[in-house]
């Protein structure tokens, strides 16, 4: 018989290691009216900073940029395991990036915006199900 | 070899509820100390008798989802690495406890625990306000490689 799963906080170093092996995040936003918004990007970081572009369309609806949350995860629906990473962070604008930014995005966009959220807090948690 | 293009499509109100349909994880987002906190959720997407449908997420008590009443984005995604290509649904509106009083009755009905533990709680958020996209990417032109024939 399986023990139950349970969930575990992950380290800020592995938090950390999870975020630059990955290239897709959410970005989350408030709103107007105090409800989130949530949309994926492409993204990468460069010292205490997550840099990602948006194509305008989504987040020029809002909303000055002030707090934010960037999400990472990968969740295995079929063998209920995974694991997912938060930072809360500061966003601002900033130019686009030269030298060592992909230049590639996933979502194309006519007015691309860059944004740079600097990290003020990394946490994490997965899922463990433990083998008899 | 070919030229390709990325285009994207909204979604519309049936597409997105397919979407939210045929998922189970999706991811939460709920605002806490001004940061819209945002995490992984198992979830199903409840149609009966006739009402809008409803995301009912399964949660642990005293987890920060003690926060029923407030306003919180629901969104989940396909992203295809290889193509570059994906889909995301995103909804908003209030999350709603699953026993107050004020849940439709044929919510109140509907018995979350074939998936959901006894000592978990259900939170619901009514599908109203939802929007999605998907990204297609498209073959724009090929380009003849004679070598390719010989």
């Amino acid at each position: 018989m399986n023990k139950t799963a349970y969930t575990e906080d992950l380290t800020s170093e592995v938090c950390r290691t999870l975020l630059a092996s990955h290239d897709v995040g959410r970005v989350a936003f408030v709103g107007d009216e105090g409800d989130p918004a949530v949309f994926p990007v492409n993204y990468f970081v460069r010292g205490d900073d997550i840099i990602l572009r948006t194509n305008g369309g989504e987040v020029n609806e809002h909303v000055p940029l002030h707090r934010a949350a960037f999400e990472v995860d990968h969740v295995d629906d079929a063998a209920e395991t995974g694991w997912s990473v938060l930072v809360r962070g500061t966003a601002r604008d900033i130019d686009e990036p030269l030298g060592d930014a992909p230049t590639q995005s996933w979502e194309p966009g006519e007015k691309a915006r860059w944004i740079a959220i600097n990290i003020d807090r990394v946490s994490g948690r997965h899922i463990v199900r433990p083998r008899d | 070899m070919s030229d390709s293009a990325v285009v994207t499509v909204d979604l519309d109100r049936l597409e997105c509820l397919q979407l939210l349909g045929t998922h189970a994880v999706g991811r939460l987002c709920v605002v806490e100390d001004g940061y819209p906190v945002t995490f992984p959720v198992n979830y199903r997407l409840v149609f009966e008798g006739g009402e809008n449908p409803v995301i009912v997420i399964r949660a642990r008590p005293g987890s920060v989802l003690d926060v029923a009443g407030t306003k919180v984005g629901f969104q989940l995604d396909g992203i295809d690495p290889v193509d570059e290509t994906g889909w995301s649904v995103l909804a908003r509106g209030e999350l709603r406890d699953g026993l107050m009083e004020d849940a439709p009755d044929w919510l109140k009905n509907w018995n979350p625990h074939s998936w959901a533990g006894p000592r978990d709680q259900w939170l619901y958020l009514p599908v109203d306000k939802v929007s999605g996209r998907r990204l297609l990417v498209t073959v724009t032109e090929w380009a003849v490689r004679v070598t390719g024939y010989l």
